[in-house]
Formats: structure tokens, sequence, C-alpha cells
């Protein structure tokens, strides 16, 4: 028990205890020093920095340096500063790396760096995998950008559209760069998601029920929730497109049954929802700041939450709002309107929160403040233009118009960028213990509301003259010239407003005020810790009983008495390993105590490995494909790798029977539960978006199978599913035998799961191996072939997991007690089987339906 | 937090086994974040299903041409648009209902939500909360725009 505390406090409301074990525990959570450490890293700080300046990174490379020289060619008409060719690869290095690559890992950035801290936890549930997903992120990045060292930019848009990205009309590498470049950097952002819902749903302090979590944590809920379902359809869609591109497949090509909308789909699935997955947290931040910036807790939390679950569920139904002219039923025309229309109800209602605090509250005027109003004012114009275009007829006029791009830009700048400067603002102090300049922050901000509004609103009305979007240059007498000119100026006004907050940044680190640990007089936990907080953040877990700890509770670790035992338990227990907390999801009541994972190369090593299969296929030479696959199951293995617990399972017990809480020192057994379903659901999503291309291209084919292919025969897929099935409730059995104390019997269900997944598998390829047509023959047979090689990957992971499983387990290394492993891979097989049998089901039955 | 001594029920995600020995793989039981969950977002989940089924239909029966499309012809795609509607709409409003009860079921005291709530336990009360009251908001937000999505197929065939 930490007796000796004492106070780490400054600044206003409670201050957190500070036990002798303090120092201990942070070493215990940091990472080893040198390179060495930089490459092993997990800590969650590190990494949120990490992907945060990655971003910025970005931004300046292809935000900013783009769009000034697109500006330059289009201030004066019949300009040739930039050809043609070259102004479309900057709007499509533009739109592409804004999209993928800058306000992405921003706010997976902010997320990793700030969740342990405001919800009250010490680290994030998988730190590796948080490493891995930086490493992809930063890899995918430099992949993509490395197209502009061959001079192959891409060049189609950031969307991509077929047929032209398709191997006919782009057939070098650059599309090639951009589908792969991404397909990492997309892996990357979906790791993160699955850290960030775990970590939020199942890491947050004592007593944090879902309804005292900060709205930010909320928003980055909802926003990892729609990575997960909006990303997984464009990893899909990308690829079938290089499938086309690489290897002769026919899914966009309508002369041999493939379409070219169904790119669209599988694009606009992604593409409208990333849209609010980018405004989601930038809501989040807003609804954080302005509380404490007006002295009045947020109006309508309970709205506000509601919004943003409706904005979650509503924004994967307005897809083919971008696809109005392209000729879809109008019944189907007025799903999407009425959707797009919908959504600007739960936006309005969070609007209406923010003003009635506003109203409510007295301002204290600091530089988030000022970025959070200029976010109300520049929104708000950007979601009544996104009104007006949800109308079918008053899109079809504006469509590819200069006005879509000044409303993407309203809501993206206004919407977006000011909630990520004032979050920056904001946040600064707590992790660099210095003060951003207020007078520099100024400037910051007037540059940037004036430079927004005078380079974008012209184009709303050079747009409804009719200025089409991504045109190079333009008439003289077309009467556009004047608008142009002054949104090219206001880029000017743009760029230093950008340069005053680098200066800023770089002037504060140096010698900025010294901030305390809550210089704004914040409400939430992170305002409770040191600035900059220790590795570990909490030393003793803080004890949540309201919404607005800060303000409301005179102690963090006051409650419940056994509650508090438990806290200052665990501050002064085990000091031998990493200890974070497991909460209820709903009641956040200490639910387990486990070991967080530390510092490993191994998710450096995987991620190699995955980038090595894209950059193998980018230059063709697939027989490094294996060799890399190869690499990401070492990776994974040795990621995964089990270590003797670091104690006894006496010794767990003991701590059980003092406090009530399960011991699990060998690792968590909720958050690998909890990961291996968000694994199954993200295998589940990609399945689903190949049933749906399937199910689209029946529908465009008069003929299915197309002439001349027969009907496959029933008799093997019927064999090998069966199999497959049997397997599955052989695995159950070994879980049942391990539980029971039976290693015999365990480790033969084991092996004969294997021999029966091995069977099943093997009569499936023979049938697949004897069938008549190829993946190349027509898009039936490359729907075909795609979605039967997709299931056997599927296979093989589950196979490497039980080939690992049986190894472990004739090591002896499951126990009754420590057997967790075996019951995640038995989910995982389950759904596996379930997702075989539906798949083989569709293609072999599907020619039959009709 | 549980009273080591006291029986575990086998819902509760507290502890794994009676006398304290987890059984790993049951720790993460908890049906009270389940009910939770359903509730809550069970409004807006039939919206997502009615607006998924109806456009896939209508894709089908209005713009396919695919064997064994027939089926789909018109008016089947408005039938069963406004049908499905019909049925969402219902559902939503039982999500409402169901959700309303919950909220309105708490012993009256000061909501977990309410930030002046100091004292008292540290979980959620099983029934209301701002979850509850979330979760009827969604459920009837998804009742207008069940309606809205599905109504214009009074007038529109395809």
């Amino acid at each position: 028990m930490s007796d000796a505390v004492v106070s780490a406090g400054s600044g206003p409301g409670p201050s957190v205890e500070k036990p002798l074990t303090h120092d201990e525990l942070n070493d215990l959570f940091a990472d080893p020093p040198g390179l060495w450490g930089q490459l092993t890293g997990v800590q969650n700080d590190k990494l949120g920095t990490r992907l945060m300046l990655t971003g910025f990174f970005f931004l300046l490379l292809g935000g900013s340096f783009d769009s000034v020289l697109m500006r330059l060619q289009l201030a004066v008409p019949e300009n040739d500063l930039v050809s043609a060719e070259l102004y479309n690869e900057l709007f499509t290095n533009h739109g592409t790396v804004v999209m993928f690559l800058v306000i992405l890992p921003i706010f997976e950035g902010f997320a990793i760096l700030l969740l342990p801290l405001l919800l009250g936890t010490r680290e994030m549930p998988f730190p590796r995998l948080g490493a891995f997903s930086y490493w992809t992120v930063l890899f995918g990045g430099l992949l993509y950008y490395s197209s502009t060292l061959f001079q192959l930019v891409p060049n189609a848009g950031w969307f991509a559209y077929t047929p032209l990205s398709g191997p006919t009309y782009s057939p070098d590498l650059a599309l090639d760069f951009w589908v792969l470049g991404l397909g990492v950097a997309e892996v990357g952002a979906i790791a993160a998601a699955i850290e960030i819902i775990i970590g939020i749903l199942k890491m947050r302090a004592p007593g944090m029920t879902l309804s005292r979590m900060p709205m930010f944590a909320w928003a980055l809920l909802v926003f990892s929730f729609m990575i997960l379902f909006a990303f997984t359809p464009l990893i899909i869609g990308s690829l079938l497109l290089e499938l086309d591109r690489g290897f002769g497949t026919e899914f966009f090509n309508p002369a041999q049954g493939g379409s070219s909308l169904l790119w669209q789909h599988l694009f606009w699935i992604f593409g409208h929802p990333e849209v609010y997955i980018q405004f989601l947290p930038a809501t989040g931040v807003v609804s954080m700041i302005l509380p404490v910036f007006m002295r009045k807790r947020i109006v309508g939390y309970t709205w506000m939450v509601s919004a943003l679950v409706a904005i979650g569920f509503l924004s994967f139904g307005l897809w083919a709002h971008h696809m109005f002219a392209v000729g879809l039923p109008p019944l189907v025309l007025s799903f999407f309107a009425a959707a797009s229309m919908l959504i600007a109800v739960p936006a309005g209602v969070q609007f209406v929160g923010w003003l009635a605090t506003i109203w409510a509250g007295r301002a204290v005027w600091k530089t988030p403040l000022f970025f959070v109003v200029g976010f109300l004012v520049i929104f708000v114009i950007g979601g009544i233009t996104g009104v007006m275009v949800a109308a079918v007829p008053f899109d079809l006029q504006a469509h590819d118009s200069y006005f879509v791009v000044a409303h993407l830009h309203y809501v993206l700048l206004g919407g977006v960028a000011f909630p990520i400067f004032a979050g920056v603002y904001y946040w600064f102090p707590k992790f660099t213990g210095k003060m951003l300049d207020e007078r520099l922050g100024r400037w910051n901000f007037w540059l940037l509301f004036v430079g927004v509004n005078v380079t974008f609103f012209p184009m709303h009305i050079a747009g409804l003259m009719g200025m089409p979007r991504r045109v190079y240059t333009y008439s003289r007498d077309a009467g556009w010239d004047t608008y142009n000119l002054i949104s090219t100026i206001g880029v000017f006004v743009i760029v230093p407003g950008i340069a005053v907050f680098i200066w800023n940044v770089i002037r504060s680190i140096r010698r900025g005020e010294p901030a305390g640990n809550n210089p704004w007089g914040g409400d939430t936990l992170e305002w409770a810790t040191t600035s900059p907080p220790s590795e570990h953040g909490w030393s003793v877990l803080p004890i949540v009983r309201s919404r607005h700890p800060m303000w409301d509770q005179d102690e963090l670790h006051r409650g419940d008495e056994r509650l508090e035992r438990f806290v200052h338990g665990l501050a002064a227990w085990p000091l031998r390993w990493r200890a974070a907390v497991i909460v209820g999801t709903a009641d956040a009541r200490p639910q387990e105590v486990f070991r967080v994972a530390d510092p490993s190369i191994w998710p450096l090593v995987t991620a190699c490995g995955v980038v090595l299969i894209f950059i193998a296929e980018l230059i063709k030479v697939r027989w490094v494909i294996a060799g890399a696959v190869l690499l990401v199951i070492v990776g994974a293995v040795g990621w995964n790798w089990p270590q003797e617990p670091p104690m006894t399972v006496e010794e767990e017990d003991a701590f059980e029977q003092e406090h009530g809480v399960a011991v699990n020192a060998g690792g968590s057994v909720v958050v690998a539960t909890w990961g291996m379903g968000l694994g199954i659901l993200f295998v589940g999503i990609a399945f689903a978006s190949l049933l749906l291309s399937y199910f689209y291209l029946r529908l465009v084919n008069p003929a299915w199978p197309p002439p001349g292919i027969a009907e496959p025969g029933l008799i093997p897929p019927i064999l090998g599913a069966a199999v497959l099935i049997v397997s599955g409730r052989v695995l159950f059995t070994a879980l049942h035998r391990v539980r029971a104390g039976d290693q015999g019997g365990f480790i033969a269900a084991l092996l004969g799961t294997l021999v029966l997944a091995i069977a099943g598998a093997g009569i499936q390829i023979r049938d697949l191996a004897a069938l008549e047509f190829g993946g190349t023959t027509h898009a039936y047979g490359s729907i075909f072939f795609t979605l039967a090689g997709f299931l056997l990957v599927v296979w093989l992971a589950g196979a490497v997991m039980l080939s690992v499983a049986l190894y472990w387990a004739i090591r002896g290394m499951y126990t009754t007690r420590r057997h967790a492993t075996v019951a995640n891979i038995a989910r995982f097989w389950t759904a596996a089987v379930a997702y075989w049998v539906a798949g083989f089901g569709t293609l072999y039955l599907g020619p039959y339906l009709t | 937090m549980t009273d080591p001594q006291e029986p575990v029920p086998v819902s509760d995600g507290g502890r794994t086994a009676p006398g304290g020995t987890p059984y790993a793989v049951d720790v993460s039981r908890d049906r009270l974040a389940r009910l939770t969950w359903v509730a809550f977002l069970g409004g807006p989940a039939t919206w997502l299903a009615h607006f998924m089924l109806v456009y896939l239909v209508v894709e089908a029966g209005c713009s396919g041409s695919g064997p064994g499309l027939r089926l789909f012809n018109s008016p089947v795609p408005s039938t069963v648009t406004l049908v499905s509607t019909a049925l969402a709409a219902v559902a939503t409003l039982g999500f409402a209902r169901w959700s309303y009860r919950s909220w309105a079921a708490g012993d009256g005291g000061p909501a977990a939500d309410d930030a002046t709530e100091l004292s008292g336990p540290v979980a959620d009360r099983e029934h209301g909360g701002t979850m509850a009251f979330a979760g009827f908001l969604l459920s009837l937000f998804s009742f207008v725009a069940v309606l809205f999505l599905g109504l214009p197929a009074l007038v529109l065939e395809c």
C-alpha cells in the first residue's frame, strides 16, 4: 500500500497520489533507450506522437505543396505554369494524401497518445499492435510517395475510377503505387482502430461508466468502428483492382462481364464514411474544449452521444450520393438522398448542443477557443452546402463543379483542420510541459480563418458559374478569372498561417512558458497528471464518480472502500510486470488485472513482411511474395510467442482473494477475446464485401455462368465442407479436454483437427484445380477464384494458428487454467468454417439459382 | 467488485469461478453490457438493416439483368420497400419503448450521469441512465429515418 504519498499536483482540481513505487512503475512502462528502443518501442505516448508527426509530415508534402502549385496554375486563365499531366498528378496526390495519410494518422495518434490518460488507465490494450500500426502507416505512406522518385505519380484522382485506373488506360505502375502503398496504410489504420475500440470499451478507470466517458472517447469509439467497417471494403476493392491490373482478371471490364460501377460502389462505401471518420473525432475535440473554455458543462451530453452514434450509422447509407449522375434507379436515388439529408439532423443536434453551451457559459478567450469558434462558423457553411448537394436535382447541376470543391474544403478545413489545431493548442502543454505562445496562436488562427474563407468561398460562385473540377486551366472568356485569382491570394494567407504554427511549436518546445498540471482548468482526468506525464500515466488508478472528475471530485482516489484498497493495492503490486486493469464494458467495475505486452521487434518485422508483399507485387517479382508471407507468419508467431507468466497461480489467487479481481499475469483473457472477436469481424466484413461483389456481378450479367461454362459439380465442395465442419467439432472436443485436465486427449483432438482441416481443404483445392475455367476468362471466373482464394487464405491463417497451438500443446504450455489461446483459436476456426460454408455455398449453388 | 465469499453469478464479469480460480475463457461474460448495447443500438441497427434490404431489392429489381431476377420485377421493389418500412418502423418503435421503459424504471434517484452525484455505487444502475435515454433518442430518430427512406415507394415504382 502506498502509505507514503506525496501530491504531484499543481493547478486547479484534485491531484494524483504519487506513491513510492512511482519511479519503479515508470521504468517498467518505459521503452528501452537508444535506437533499439526506437525500433522496438510500444509506449503509447511515443506511438501517438509519431503518428501525429507522420500525419503532419505528409500534410506538408501533399496538402500544402500541391495545393499551392495548383492554385498558382489556376490564378490566371490559360496559364502554362504546369502541364495538364502534372496537374492531374497534383490533384490526385493532394486528395489521396490528405484523405489517407494525414487526418487519419493524426486522429489515431491523438487517440493512442491521449486515451490512457483521459480514461485513467496505464496503457493501450495491445501496445505491439499500436507499434505495428505505426510502422505500416509509415511504410505505406513512403511506398506511395516513392512513386515520385520514379516519375510514376498516380494521376487518376484520389478515387481512381475504373476504367481510367484499369490496365488499359493506366498501363504503367503509377496506379499500382496508389493501390499498393495505400493498401499497406489501410492495414495500419484498421490495426489501430481495433486497438482503440478495445482500449475504450475495456480499459477505463474504475467507475468510469459509459455515461461518464468523455465525449472525445465516444467520438473515437464510433470513429474506430467506422474505420473497421469502411476501410475493409476498400481493401477488397483495391485487391480486385490490383488483380485486374496485375493478373488479368475482369472485375471492372464490362466487355467480359465486369462492371466499372462495382469499383465506384466499393470505393464510396469507404469514401463517404471516410468523411465522417475524419469529422467525428474533430467534433469530439470540440466537445472537450468548449466546456473548459466556457466554464460550463456540455449541454445535452446524452443527445450528443446519440448524435455521434446516429452519424456513424447513417454515414453508411450515403455512399451512392457520389453516384447520382451514373444512372441509378429513381427509387435508389431517393434512398440515398433521404439518408444524405437525414444526417444533417444529428449534425444539427451537435451544433445546437455547442451553441447552447456557449450561450450558457462565460468565454475564456484562448487560442483553442478561437479555433473552435472558427470551426463552428466555417463548418456550418460546409454543412449547409452538403444538404444542398444531397438534393438530386441540385447535385446533377453542381456535380463535378467547383461548388463541390468549395463544399468539401469547408467541411474538411473548417470541420476537421480547425479542431485539430484547437486540440494541439489544448493538449500540447500536457505532453510537453510547455505552453504554446498565445500571441502567435492568434496570428495562427486569424491567418487561417481569413485564408480559408478567401480561398474557398469564391469557389462556390465559380462552381455555380459552371467551372468544372480537375481542369488544369480555363478560357479567358469563361468569366471565372477574378474568383480564381482571389482563391489563389487566399492560399498565400493560409501558408504563413501554417508557418506561424510550426514556428510556435518549435519556439514553445525550446522556451515556452512552463505549464502546470492543469493550465486551462480542465475537467477530465488527463489534467490530474503531471505535464509531461510519466510513462505509465497512473500509479494509483483514479476512481471516477463524475463525468467531470476534475471539477466535481475533491479526491481522485476516493470511493467504495474495496475499490480504494484495489487501486492502492495495484500501485504497490506486482512491480515485476506491467499490470493494467480491464473493466466491465458498461459498469466499469474492475474485472481483470493483466500483463500488457512489452517492447518487441516483432511488430516491425511483421510490418516489414506486409510491406514486402506489396512491394513484390508492385515490381512483379512474385516469388518474393511467398517469402514475405513467411516473414509475416514468423513475425506474428514471434510477436505472440508465449512468455513464462511472471507470477505463480498461487500469487495470482492471493491477490484475487484479497481484492476480488481476477489476475492473469500470462496475458489478458478479456482483451485477447475481444481482439479475436474484432479480428473475426474484420474478416467477416471483407468476406461480406466479396459476397456483395459476387451478387453485384451476377446482377449485371444476363447469363451466370456465361455461355460455354458449365455449372460446377456439387459433391466435392459438400464433402470438403463436411470434413471442415467435423474439424470444428473436434476442436471443441480439444477445448473440453484441456479444461478437464486431459493433456493426452487434448493433444490428440488438436492433431485430429489439423488433419481434418488439411483433408477438407485438400478436397476443395483438388476440385478447384480441375475446373474448366480460370480466373481470367470472364468476371464469373474472376470472382469465383478470388472468393475461393480469400477463403483459402482465411483457412491458412487458421491452420497456422492450429499448428502453433499444437506445438505449444506438446510443450505443455496449456493448462486447465491457462488455455485462453486455444479458446480464441476455436472461435476463429468456427468463424472460418462458417465463412467457408457460406462462401463455397454461394460459389457452387449460385449458378443454379436461376 | 464482489465479496470473495459470496457466490458469483455466472453472468457477472467480476470473477471467473466460485472459489476464486479463474477459468480463463469465462471472464468476459457480461450480460448487463450486452443488454445495454442491444437497447442502445437496436434502433439504428434496424435502420441500417432496412436500408440495405430495400437498396439491394430495388437494385435487383430495377437495374439487374441477371438470371432469375424476374422474381424482383415491378411491383416487387416498391412493395418490399413499403412492407419492410412498416415492419422496421414497428421495430424501431419497439426499441424506443424498451429503452424508454428502461430509462423510466430507474429508481428515481439522481441518474448515474448526473455530475452532482458523488456518492453511492460506482456502477451504473441496471435500469435507467444515459445509455437507456440515448437508446430511446436513437430509436425515435431511426423511426423517422425509416419512414423518410421508405415512403417515396408510395409514388415511385422503381
